[in-house]
């Protein structure tokens, strides 16, 4: 069997209210795979952080689905999204500056710099006009 | 801090708690308490949206002449100030 087939996919409405089925869905995953309670917190965030931007973000115009694929091979957990919205790199965005006192400190950008620094890799490509999210994270 | 009003967190502050957090504090200081401990002893998990309510709760204490404090958070709430340079902004007891 191909790495491919070694995803679960399932679609769902990007709507924020959709999380806590997204969540459902991946940490079922997840469990059977025995994944530890305090990695699974940290994947939690990450799948957050990503599908609120999509269900923010990517259909301003009116509904969209998102797909969510998961892996669980050899202790490695991979998520990947995919939404047909507008195309955007959230990888591309800039960085907040962590250093910036209160006064300064502006919320924006905190959702993906927090999947990238809780997450081993987090990679996007835009392809047959998807905008394709995927990160990973080493389990054990 | 002797006036300061105690708030303790839910167990969890993401897209779907966040909401109600975000009223409490609006309503407290609206009533004019700017001397808040959070207490976040059972609070295992923050996103981005729950930084954002502390941020701005902050800055509104800060501008009133008060203060916000923020006592015994956990692994996952610490990690998350912590990568996000939070923890240097917050008072954290």
């Amino acid at each position: 069997m191909s790495e491919e087939g070694l995803f679960k996919t399932e679609v769902f409405i990007a709507k924020t209210p959709e999380l806590a089925a997204v969540w459902d869905f991946v940490s079922s995953e997840l469990a059977s795979h025995g994944v530890p309670d305090a990695e699974m917190m940290r994947i939690e965030l990450a799948v957050e952080e990503v599908f609120v931007n999509i269900a923010s973000y990517a259909y301003p115009d009116g509904d969209g689905d998102a797909k969510v694929s998961v892996a669980v091979i050899n202790d490695d957990v991979t998520i990947r999204f995919e939404d047909r919205g507008v195309p955007f790199d959230p990888l591309k965005a800039d960085e907040p500056d962590t250093d910036a006192p209160l006064e300064e400190r502006e919320i924006g950008g905190l959702g993906i710099f927090l999947v990238k620094e809780m997450m081993d890799d987090v990679r996007y490509e835009y392809k047959d006009g998807k905008n394709i999210l995927t990160f990973s994270k080493h389990t054990l | 801090m002797s006036q300061a009003v105690i708030y303790r967190t839910a167990e969890k502050i993401d897209i779907s708690t966040n909401p109600g957090f975000s009223e409490d504090m609006k309503e407290l200081m609206a009533e004019g308490n700017y001397e808040i401990v959070i207490d976040m002893n059972d609070t295992v998990y923050i996103s981005s949206v729950g930084l954002r309510t502390l941020l701005s709760t902050q800055k509104e204490c800060k501008a009133n002449g008060g203060r916000m404090v923020i006592r015994n958070a956990k692994e996952m709430v610490m990690k998350v100030f912590e990568v996000t340079g939070f923890s240097e902004l917050f008072t954290i007891e």
